[in-house]
């Protein structure tokens, strides 16, 4: 019973583009002093961003136009290219700012972690929606075994993906179970194994430490540079462009802590108003996997459902100190050419999806 | 492939609506930090961005009764490098120290120090800042500032005192005054990035400085030029260790001239003079500062730079030291002008009086001498003020009484501060009532076996003599705004009655006798109506040998305008106070008196 094919989600294309403008505009107003101050030219950071922008964009029509179901045969090669890549990463990969992230192809430098995410979604969407039902109790063993060695891989060197990546299957495996209770003991499980992790190392427990006290440690000068600049935008903010904590006080303003300087420029109103542009893009995502003709479908509108809305809460839960300091980006607003390439390609494919309704 | 089935639609609404909440609850989050705790957090981020320099205010000058500024204001360049923002290094590190004439070394090492803002040099001329600023040498900054000067460098360096590296009084009027002549700074406040650049479009907030006010005080450049030279000249003929001259208006208080020379040079308050040098290192002679042999021995130079902590702070405290105020002394016969006073007012003595003596005279068991071993024979009392002879005076004090003497040092004020406008006045320090037998009551009616400070007798002398009024001695007369106008007039109260008119006309009778006839007679002038009182007193301990002789005048004798007093510590050779220290109140009264308008009489 294949669905008909009709118009893709205009609703989240629109969303999408104003993101992607809003977050044009904002990476701008953040990186023009560090782009001045390290490359003498303000526009250095939104030059690149532009760049990879309009590849992402392009991806995107691309991807929303292809049926996403030719996608089921590629979604296994696709995860090992992905394996590979951040193999190589390790080998032969470029550290900035002492992580070993980036490929480097002539010009052009690329993060593998960044492409894993969307090659995991389509090896679990594919896998999930092809296994047996009733054997499905034992398919969260399996699932979680097949998605290891990515999350080892990434997790060498970016935690923080790792913990996504993670996640995203997490919830993923939760969606192909009609059970809770199992869900509840991986929830506890995991909670006891991050206890034991944390406490193994000394400097994961310092980092708890400078959770609560910020201000007692030296490490803590990036969250407490954040937290000033959310505490000094108030409830509207000292308007676009006038941040005074992204002119060095807040380190790489445009990276992570990007969402703490949209509080200082915008205020309590702007700050919340982006939160739900997320939470209608979210409900978007929700809207057409609930709405996809197959589970397939289902799954990757779910997946990306899920990879945007871990990127977002723990984004901004880490940026208000929320939680310990860990450094995960904001989706399609801060700084990242690989990020944002592979964001507008899972846009592109939540839109090919919605393109099939089951109605 | 799998169908999408109803319960993986509930498992996706409840993965978005756990979305959902997770995001209310940072949004709540959110909302705590930028309202709640925005105040605090933002207090804290200004803090990390503004800048506030602070702008020197020009301190008000010190001006002498006729005008003439004693301490004024010069403009001086503080030299900075802004790390962050130098181009060329190299070229900053030559010019700065080629302009600053500082070792290249010095200058590199500030220069290269990664720092928001490091100063390479204070109190730079202004023409050598206006020559660095003409560089336009990119993080290289000149700010101008104020540098207290004072024009005649060590002129009345104990009385003016001086300021400090942020110009803040550190001794003398200066401090007395601060209130008045510091100002208010001003302040810049200005925006800074991470780097301490300030931000250009995002203005500054200037608070404009006030400046201080100027200070008139009574002293008189002229004579207090003269009373310098004149006790510079006694203490070298005398190679004395100090001589302190003080001259005042017995009518109202203003001092005219207070001097304690060795004076030391205010415009560099923190060098040495050789006579402060500790002892040990100043040789025996004591006066000529290091001989050397001596200073060879132990001290290397003469200026007190190898001394170091503790050692050089004390001899420059020392060399601050006010002598007039600061520190008492025996006074000596001139104290028996206080005696006679009382003893006049008390009516216990009148001027024809008859005494006798001997050269001595016996108290209880012990035997008093006078300074005249034969004796003065007999005597009235006009002769015994005009022989400074102390059974004379003895007397006088034993026809008081212990009572009646203490009730007249308490009334004349001796217990009291003068309150004169200086800091640091040092109390009389004066035997306890019940402690004083018949003896110390004749060694404190001669002036001995206790101390009072040059100031002090001075106020006395001129209360006893302006007609028995106590007079409160003080410089500060008036303060002005910059552009002159008057912003307020200080008031020294008339003080309180001490001795009748009466008897202050007789005193004026008696101390001209002494100049007329007397052991002041070296004070004479002719033409002129001179009082006075000669003194001589032997130091604690008397077996070293060392005198203090003074001599208080004043004129003219029927209706006093001046008075002056002058203190010779330690003189070689002959020490007696109407040879030495007369003379010297002498010259300065030829020179003022005409100058101060005061008529000979025919």
């Amino acid at each position: 019973m294949r669905a008909k094919q009709g118009k893709p989600d205009g609703f989240l294309l629109a969303a999408v583009l104003f993101l992607t403008v809003f977050g044009m505009v904002v990476l701008y107003s953040m990186s023009a002093y560090n782009g001045r101050v390290r490359f003498g030219d303000s526009a250095y950071y939104f030059k690149k961003q532009l760049f990879a922008l309009a590849l992402g964009l392009a991806a995107m029509y691309g991807v929303s136009c292809m049926d996403y179901h030719a996608l089921l045969k590629l979604s296994v090669p696709a995860y090992l290219v992905s394996l590979a890549l951040s193999g190589a990463v390790l080998l032969f990969g470029d550290a900035y700012n002492g992580s070993r992230r980036w490929l480097s192809i002539g010009p052009l430098s690329f993060q593998p972690a960044e492409y894993a995410k969307p090659a995991v979604i389509l090896l679990l969407a594919g896998f999930v929606s092809r296994m047996d039902r009733k054997r499905s109790g034992r398919m969260i063993a399996a699932v979680m075994l097949m998605v290891l060695p990515i999350v080892g891989l990434v997790g060498t060197n970016n935690l923080s993906t790792a913990v996504i990546i993670l996640g995203i299957a997490v919830l993923m495996i939760f969606i192909s179970n009609p059970r809770y209770l199992p869900f509840l003991w991986i929830l506890l499980a995991g909670s006891g194994f991050l206890g034991i992790f944390l406490s193994l190392e000394s400097y994961r427990l310092e980092r708890l430490a400078i959770w609560r006290n910020p201000e007692l440690y030296e490490k803590g000068f990036q969250t407490l540079q954040g937290l000033y600049a959310i505490g000094s935008g108030g409830l509207f903010g000292r308007g676009l462009g006038n941040s005074l904590q992204k002119l060095g006080f807040v380190p790489e303003a445009q990276n992570d802590m990007i969402f703490s300087v949209i509080c200082e420029e915008l205020g309590l109103f702007g700050a919340l108003l982006l939160m739900l542009l997320f939470l209608l893009l979210l409900w978007r995502f929700m809207v057409i996997a609930t709405h996809a003709p197959d589970l397939f479908g289902s799954l990757i509108a779910a997946g990306i459902m899920g990879h945007i809305a871990i990127q977002v809460i723990l984004n901004i839960a880490v940026v208000t100190n929320t939680i310990p300091n860990t450094g995960i980006t904001l989706p399609f607003i801060s700084y990242g050419g690989t990020s944002v390439l592979f964001l507008l390609s899972e846009m592109g494919l939540a839109l090919s999806v919605s393109r099939y309704s089951r109605t | 492939m799998q169908k999408t089935r109803p319960f993986h639609r509930r498992k996706i609404v409840v993965i978005f609506l756990g979305c959902m909440l997770a995001l209310l609850f940072l949004g709540g989050r959110l909302a705590q930090l930028m309202i709640v705790e925005s105040e605090h957090y933002a207090t804290l981020a200004e803090d990390l961005h503004e800048r506030e320099r602070s702008i020197k205010a020009a301190r008000g000058r010190i001006l002498d009764r006729n005008g003439t500024v004693l301490a004024d204001n010069r403009t001086v360049c503080t030299v900075s490098v802004i790390h962050s923002q130098l181009e060329d290094p190299e070229r900053v590190i030559e010019v700065l120290a080629k302009e600053l004439e500082l070792p290249e070394e010095t200058v590199r090492k500030r220069v290269e120090k990664v720092s928001s803002i490091e100063r390479v040099r204070q109190n730079v001329d202004k023409e050598t800042g206006d020559r660095i600023r003409n560089y336009k040498l990119a993080g290289v900054k000149v700010d101008e500032d104020y540098r207290r000067y004072y024009p005649f460098g060590s002129m009345a360096s104990k009385v003016l005192g001086f300021t400090g590296g942020d110009n803040q009084g550190i001794i003398g009027l200066e401090v007395e005054y601060e209130e008045e002549l510091s100002g208010t700074p001003g302040k810049i406040l200005t925006l800074t990035d991470a780097r301490g650049v300030e931000l250009a479009d995002t203005g500054e907030s200037r608070q404009e400085p006030i400046p201080g006010n100027d200070l008139v005080i009574s002293l008189d450049y002229n004579i207090q030029k003269y009373a310098e030279q004149a006790a510079y000249q006694v203490m070298e003929q005398k190679q004395a260790d100090s001589v302190s001259i003080l001259i005042m208006n017995p009518k109202n208080g203003e001092i005219y001239a207070m001097t304690n020379v060795p004076e030391f040079d205010l415009n560099d308050p923190y060098t040495l003079l050789p006579q402060y040098l500790p002892q040990e290192a100043a040789g025996i002679s004591g006066t000529d500062g290091v001989t050397a042999e001596t200073a060879g021995a132990q001290l290397p130079a003469a200026s007190g730079s190898t001394l170091t902590g503790e050692a050089l702070q004390d001899a420059l405290n020392r060399m601050w030291r006010n002598g007039c105020i600061n520190d008492t002394y025996e006074p000596g016969s001139t104290f028996k002008i206080i005696t006679a006073s009382a003893g006049l007012e008390a009516g216990v003595v009148s001027l024809n009086d008859g005494f006798s003596c001997p050269g001595f005279k016996i108290v209880e068991d012990r035997r008093i001498r006078c300074h005249k071993v034969g004796g003065h024979g007999a005597e009235t009392f006009v002769q015994g003020i005009q022989n400074s002879c102390n059974p004379v005076f003895i007397e006088v004090g034993l026809r008081l009484g212990v009572d009646r003497y203490f009730s007249y040092f308490d009334q004349f004020g001796l217990n009291e501060k003068t309150g004169i406008d200086l800091p640091g006045e040092a109390a009389t320090i004066m035997h306890k009532k019940e402690n004083v037998g018949q003896v110390e009551l004749a060694t404190i009616s001669f002036g001995q076996s206790f101390q009072i400070t040059p100031v002090q007798l001075a106020a006395t002398v001129s209360s006893i003599i302006n007609g028995g009024t106590r007079v409160t001695p003080h410089f500060g007369v008036s303060v002005h705004a910059g552009d002159g106008a008057l912003v307020d007039v200080y008031q020294y109260d008339d003080g309180k009655r001490i001795l009748s008119e009466k008897t202050s006309e007789t005193m004026r009778y008696l101390l001209e006798q002494v100049v007329d006839g007397g052991s002041g007679k070296n004070a004479y002038i002719e033409g002129y109506r001179i009082g006075g009182k000669t003194a001589t007193s032997e130091t604690l301990p008397r077996s070293a040998n060392k005198y203090i002789s003074s001599f208080i005048g004043f004129a003219p004798a029927d209706d006093p305008q001046v008075l002056g007093l002058c203190i010779i510590n330690n003189p070689q050779g002959v020490y007696y106070g109407g040879t030495i220290a007369a003379p010297v109140i002498r010259g300065m009264f030829e020179n003022i008196l005409p100058y101060l308008g005061i008529e000979k009489n025919g």
